[in-house]
């Protein structure tokens, strides 16, 4: 006899949601986060072709620990991520402030395309609005900009 | 014993689905129970529990290291979420 499996029916819980409402956003956050960072630490590993075992041995620490670090429930120290992140090779910590986009507007006409200028050139199409690089010596920054 | 699952609709997303159970004619899925007779002694844990079981649902997926292994009898699959302090 043919077993058939019908779709389970979706439901909610006003318990669930009178309780998962009261948990602080800062709360959830860290939870989400601490299991984010135990989530990039495991592909880090597997990338490498390592098992735990392989990162204790590589850290000195006992594989029951590597298995706290796994689990998503872990608050590590700073130390503790920054061997990772070496031993692995993988970035958990971010140090560098990211660069702001910076969007400016103003009225440009383009007479020639400079393949090349010191200490500063541009390039990229020229549209109505477009995204071109500017150098300034041997910094550059991407703008978008709006020829109207 | 018949019963019948359900998916709980706040906790499932596009990384996992998150599923309960209703025994027989019960009124309250299991999961519910366990929050019920957990609520005024353990809160707080519970509240991690659900906060964690959100995000395997919305963020990262049931990985296996989330979860102990073998925590029922030999060959039933059974795993559970560690403790907040292990």
């Amino acid at each position: 006899m043919m077993k058939t499996m019908s779709k389970a029916e979706t439901y909610n819980s006003k318990i669930i949601d009178e309780l998962f409402d009261s948990i602080s956003p800062e709360k959830e956050e860290k939870i989400r986060k601490r299991m984010l960072l135990a989530a990039r630490i495991d592909k880090g590993i597997k990338a490498k072709g390592w098992k735990k075992k392989d990162l204790a041995e590589a850290l000195n620490k006992r594989r029951s620990e590597i298995t706290r670090w796994l689990s998503g429930t872990h608050n590590f120290n700073s130390d503790t991520l920054f061997d990772i992140e070496r031993i692995l090779n993988i970035g958990l910590v971010t140090l560098n402030d990211v660069p702001k986009e910076q969007v400016i507007k103003f009225h440009l006409v383009v007479s020639e395309i400079i393949e090349s200028a010191n200490p500063m050139s541009y390039a990229g199409t020229l549209n109505d609005t477009s995204l071109i690089d500017l150098y300034y010596g041997e910094e550059s920054q991407f703008y978008a900009v709006s020829s109207n | 014993m018949r019963y019948r699952l359900v998916k709980i609709n706040k906790l499932s997303g596009y990384e996992a689905s998150l599923y309960s159970i209703y025994l027989e004619d019960e009124q309250r899925t299991l999961f519910e129970r366990f929050l019920e007779e957990n609520k005024n002694s353990f809160k707080s844990e519970l509240k991690n529990i659900l906060a964690r079981l959100n995000t395997i649902g919305h963020y990262t997926g049931a990985n296996e290291q989330f979860f102990k292994l073998r925590e029922g009898k030999p060959g039933d699959g059974v795993c559970a979420l560690f403790d907040i302090k292990f």
